[in-house]
């Protein structure tokens, strides 16, 4: 039985990835970092996803509109965390994001983000109601151009494209065959000079967070999971020779998961995300999102 | 066996009311409100620092992710009877795209002198081209008079991109 909590909670760590989906339009969300979430010493992921827009833009009005032609995105992300010591562990993500829109195709480097994470609540008793909570730190890199900078309309952007630090937690519990989790997350995103052809200035982001609640059911190889996570950015304004307020962004992503686990050390999850089922969304792109990733893991 | 039935309603409960309601708009679905929105504005935009005003028209609407093409006249009022006549702009007209809700803009447009049937350039009058709208939505088309790299004086005009 523990070594089925243990696993479950391993396989909800496959889930966690979906809830860095990002918004379908012009870059991306912050990314959440790696973290091992169940009892293993080191995980690597690969993962595949394929997006496309269903909702090409939401104004701040709340106005949905969209055309026949939408942008699609795929993204390539490799992830891997390992333990420092036994409550401490460091998480890396590199993404690779191609995004087309009538036969044009941009791709590159999305932003990396590198993580230090600390198991504040453990859970070595097994406890049956205390949950297992990890904090971590983040610090992400604009190695994605931002939406704001592109002179193609955000289609080559490929993230926030700011330095960022984030503060988060996941607290997550296993009873019997049913797992669940919270994950909130804070971060700052920092302000950048840039210029192209058209502008020249100062991009000023703000603050950024997320909420994610989800949970799944087990049997012995499967895990079957569900999500919700909303997003929120600050407006990120523009000042130099010309100037802009920005507005914020606001999306919510829904994300169901079907995971097979043939041995201890691998699994795969398949999963599906919408962003157009849940949250209020403004001033952003709602996209669907298939994803496919493989895990490899290393106990204790 | 209750508190589990609980439960069960209260998730039920969580995710009907956080279920999108989405506000779609009513369009016709080729973009060619953008057209509608603006053809025949006269006037009806100034340069405040130069004293100047604009006219334009879609010469090619842009329908979708296709290409737009705009005429645009400035006029400046005569010293001989105060009415609007065709004048050039003092340095280099420019003209960018915006989307403020989402934060972006779109590709550079060219501007290019508006010649007459023998070759001659047309007093007060350009061709702007390259104007991609990418996506649905508000935009702004940002008309700028540059001196020196230095903005001088600048006027926008907002559209929204129907579905």
């Amino acid at each position: 039985m523990i070594a089925q909590r243990s696993l479950s909670l391993a396989l909800l760590s496959a889930l966690l990835p979906s809830l860095a989906q990002a918004a379908a339009c012009c870059g991306g969300g912050f990314a959440l970092p790696s973290l091992i979430a169940g009892d293993d010493k080191a995980q690597i992921s690969s993962s595949y996803s394929f997006s496309e827009l269903a909702i090409d833009n939401v104004d701040s009005r709340g106005i949905w509109r969209k055309w026949d032609q939408h942008q699609s995105v795929q993204t390539f992300k490799i992830e891997g965390a390992h333990l420092l010591s036994d409550r401490w562990q460091a998480g890396l993500s590199v993404p690779i994001i191609r995004r087309s829109l009538t036969g044009q195709n941009y791709s590159g480097l999305g932003d990396v983000a590198a993580s230090v994470a600390f198991e504040y609540l453990p859970d070595w008793d097994y406890n049956p109601i205390r949950p297992k909570g990890i904090g971590f730190f983040q610090l992400t890199t604009p190695t994605g151009k931002s939406k704001a900078e592109s002179e193609v309309g955000g289609l080559d952007s490929r993230g926030n494209g700011f330095w960022a630090i984030g503060l988060g937690t996941l607290l997550s519990k296993s009873i019997r065959n049913v797992d669940g989790f919270v994950s909130l997350e804070g971060h700052r995103s920092l302000r950048k000079e840039f210029s192209n052809s058209q502008m020249n200035g100062t991009l000023n982001p703000g603050f950024g967070g997320s909420l994610g609640l989800g949970g799944g059911f087990n049997t012995r190889s499967w895990r079957f999971g569900t999500s919700i996570t909303w997003f929120y950015e600050d407006p990120v304004s523009v000042r130099g020779n010309v100037n802009f307020d920005g507005f914020l962004e606001r999306y919510a992503t829904g994300v169901l998961a079907a995971s097979y686990m043939p041995s201890d050390e691998w699994s795969g999850t398949l999963s599906y995300a919408d962003q157009t089922l849940f949250g209020s969304p403004v001033n952003t792109s709602l996209g669907r999102t298939v994803a496919l990733q493989l895990q490899r893991r290393w106990g204790r | 066996m209750f508190g589990k039935n609980v439960l069960f309603l209260g998730v039920v409960c969580f995710l009907f009311l956080g279920c999108a309601q989405p506000k779609y708009e009513n369009g016709n679905g080729t973009g060619s409100e953008i057209g509608r929105q603006a053809q025949g504005q006269s006037l009806g935009l100034s340069f405040a620092n130069a004293g100047m005003q604009m006219a334009w028209r879609w010469e090619k609407d842009p329908i979708g992710t296709e290409e737009g093409i705009l005429l645009l006249r400035t006029y400046k009022a005569s010293t001989l009877d105060g009415l609007p006549e065709p004048t050039d702009v003092t340095g280099a007209l420019t003209m960018k795209l915006w989307m403020p809700d989402m934060g972006h803009g779109s590709s550079p447009t060219t501007v290019e002198r508006l010649l007459d049937a023998s070759g001659q350039i047309v007093p007060g009058s350009y061709r702007i081209k390259g104007i991609y709208f990418i996506m649905p939505g508000l935009w702004e088309m940002i008309f700028e008079i540059q001196e020196g790299g230095v903005i001088r004086d600048s006027a926008k005009i907002t559209l929204t991109r129907a579905s």
